[in-house]
């Protein structure tokens, strides 16, 4: 009932098992390996501040040389809507180009490329707040430090601190960041257009509840495509360092 | 406090010797084979695709700012492109078409041991240069070959194998003419390809036949422990990504109140198959992400009882088809369902394999032009 099949084919064996020290050699790198596989989840994309996000900042070289530290969080929390960029003429209504785009994407892997990269810039936008909100968060947060550090606070006081300076660096390099990958994405889509200038808008085609389908709604109306801002927003500040790039 | 003792030996020696069983048996390479095949043909097309945009992602006014992975470190980065270093765009056709070759060579197993490796550095290049681009795809072709490239995955299915046979098949005349004196100077090498005792392989009589076994033994694919741990490493990192993505999908609404597939099938984005059709039929969506939800959590723990690994891998057929035909990401369901056939035993394998086994057994050396 257990029996196990053997392959048919005749097979050569290497010559036995490892030496001891082989072995623990071999242990202590599979060990290493799959704790790094595992650690990648487990501080990506959420962390704690004080015991996963410090480890994933000091695992960054090792996963990032070796293309580890992927959250495998695939169509989780919950599948959500799809995001298009789209480009017009200054002054005018019409898209003339937009990513991605079924009609001139192909194959399917290809179309998939340009449809990440849409989102990569929607979520660029969404995780950096604007200007103003940002400020008044770091000041709170400012605040807060110094209170700690009036009631004698100084450990507290210190790590609110590390957190502000953290977040402000962050801030200042997703800007720069999201300033110039759209400056990118407008550049391509206007070459593609053949204009010599275009703004870029970032589409959300939110997904219809079943009952609206029953009724009769289309995936493709265009109730369901939603324009919150445009990508020529975002502010361009220099980032600190940048200079020497 | 002797007895105590005594038992945390045994539980430890019991765990050191389930740990060596695991990563340390020596595993036949038809598994490993079948995958390096269908993982390196799908690691060229994934890369051959590319080609029809090189100069938009890669080149220097890419679509992608070629210090965009910096500015994501917050102006430090430890990921790594060739791309980054070539001089100028004249540069990306010759060494992309360079990589091309590789990842084709890889995947039909020609010069395994050197391109395996390279394929799976350049896997990893192409990833981190088009950062912004990637997707799950890009995650499992990178396991897949750097597990490949662990292993001795050009042992079976491969030029190579076919290479070793051929020169296995033409050299037994010539040295078996020779036979005693390779018996005289190696007695140990024939005696334990032929199977015999040592003593008796230094018999003169059937010495010829002795030295004819060994040389046919040397074309044939070899069960080896680096072979079992490149299985493992996949089926371990497997393991790992549908656990996580399990958990974050318990975190989500649309999991608990069974319409996550509703979402996923009705993005028109990412539709290549209507099935509008299911909002009659609420009841089959919920059904269906339940057990997606249920297949996915339970993966890594069900997947290794011999009763229950035929069912989660009939899931992962079923799941990752649906994606592939459902939602256009048929590569990425590909590649999902290859990394699975790390769980399929290599004596299965080969029993599905009608060409491998006959190339196993000579018949495609048997051909005109071979």
């Amino acid at each position: 009932m257990s029996h196990k099949p053997e392959p048919s084919t005749p097979f050569q064996h290497d010559a036995g098992p490892w030496l001891p020290a082989w072995r623990l050699v071999a242990s202590a790198l599979i060990a290493i390996w799959v704790a790094l596989v595992f650690l990648g989840p487990v501080t990506n994309p959420s962390a704690t501040e004080e015991l996963t996000a410090p480890l994933a900042r000091k695992l960054a070289p090792l996963h990032q040389t070796l293309f580890l530290g992927h959250g495998y969080r695939f169509f989780a929390p919950d599948p959500g809507p799809a995001h298009r960029v789209v480009a017009r003429v200054p002054g005018s209504e019409d898209v003339v180009c937009s990513l991605p785009d079924r009609s001139r994407h192909w194959p399917r892997l290809l179309y998939h490329r340009w449809f990440m990269l849409s989102e990569t810039l929607w979520n660029e936008r969404q995780l950096l707040p604007p200007r103003e909100e940002f400020q008044l968060m770091q000041q709170d947060l400012a605040a807060q430090a110094d209170r700690m550090l009036l009631g004698g606070e100084r450990a507290l006081a210190s790590s609110l601190r590390a957190i502000h300076d953290r977040q402000e660096l962050a801030w200042a390099w997703g800007n720069r960041r999201t300033a110039v990958l759209t400056e990118h994405v407008r550049a391509e889509l206007a070459r593609r257009a053949g204009q010599p200038e275009v703004e870029l808008g970032l589409q959300a085609r939110l997904i219809p509840f079943p009952s609206d389908v029953v009724l009769g709604s289309q995936l493709s109306d265009s109730r369901y495509l939603t324009e919150p801002g445009r990508a020529s927003s975002t502010e361009t500040v220099e980032a600190p360092g940048a200079a020497s790039q | 406090m002797t007895a105590g003792m005594q038992a945390a030996r045994q539980w430890l020696a019991d765990w050191a010797a389930a740990w060596n069983r695991f990563w340390f048996t020596p595993s036949a390479p038809q598994s490993l084979g079948l995958i390096r095949l269908l993982a390196g043909l799908l690691i060229f097309y994934t890369h051959l695709v590319w080609s029809l945009e090189l100069g938009t992602f890669f080149g220097q006014e890419s679509v992608l700012p070629a210090d965009y992975r910096q500015m994501l470190g917050n102006g430090q980065t430890w990921s790594w492109s060739h791309f980054d270093w070539l001089p100028g765009d004249g540069w990306l056709w010759p060494v992309h078409i360079a990589g091309l070759v590789v990842m084709f060579l890889f995947a039909i197993g020609c010069w395994t041991r050197v391109t395996s490796v390279l394929t799976a550095l350049l896997v990893i290049s192409y990833a981190n240069r088009t950062t912004g681009a990637q997707f799950g795809l890009d995650q499992i072709n990178s396991l897949l070959a750097t597990y490949l490239a662990v292993a001795p995955s050009g042992d079976w299915l491969s030029v190579d194998q076919w290479l070793r046979k051929r020169r296995s098949e033409s050299e037994p005349e010539a040295l078996a003419e020779n036979a005693d004196s390779i018996l005289f100077s190696q007695p140990w090498k024939s005696a334990s390809a032929s199977g015999s005792r040592p003593g008796k392989s230094a018999s003169a009589s059937g010495s010829k036949e002795i030295a004819v076994v060994s040389v046919q033994g040397r074309g044939a694919p070899r069960s080896s422990i680096l072979a079992n741990i490149g299985i493992r490493l996949i089926q371990v990192h497997l393991c790992i990504i549908y656990l996580f993505a399990g958990l974050g999908k318990l975190q989500g609404e649309s999991w608990w109140n069974g319409q996550a597939i509703w979402y996923a099938v009705a993005n028109l984005e990412y539709q290549t198959m209507d099935l509008t059709w299911l909002a009659d039929h609420m009841w089959l969506v919920n059904l269906m992400t339940w057990a997606a939800l249920a297949w996915e959590t339970s993966y890594p723990f069900l997947i290794w009882p011999r009763l229950s690994r035929p069912l989660m891998l009939a899931g992962a057929l079923l799941v990752h088809l649906g994606i592939g035909l459902a939602m256009g990401m048929m590569t990425f369901g590909l590649a999902m369902i290859v990394a699975n056939l790390a769980f399929v035993p290599p004596a299965i394998v080969e029993q599905l394999s009608p060409t491998a086994r006959a190339m196993a057994k000579g018949t495609f050396s048997r051909l005109p032009n071979s």
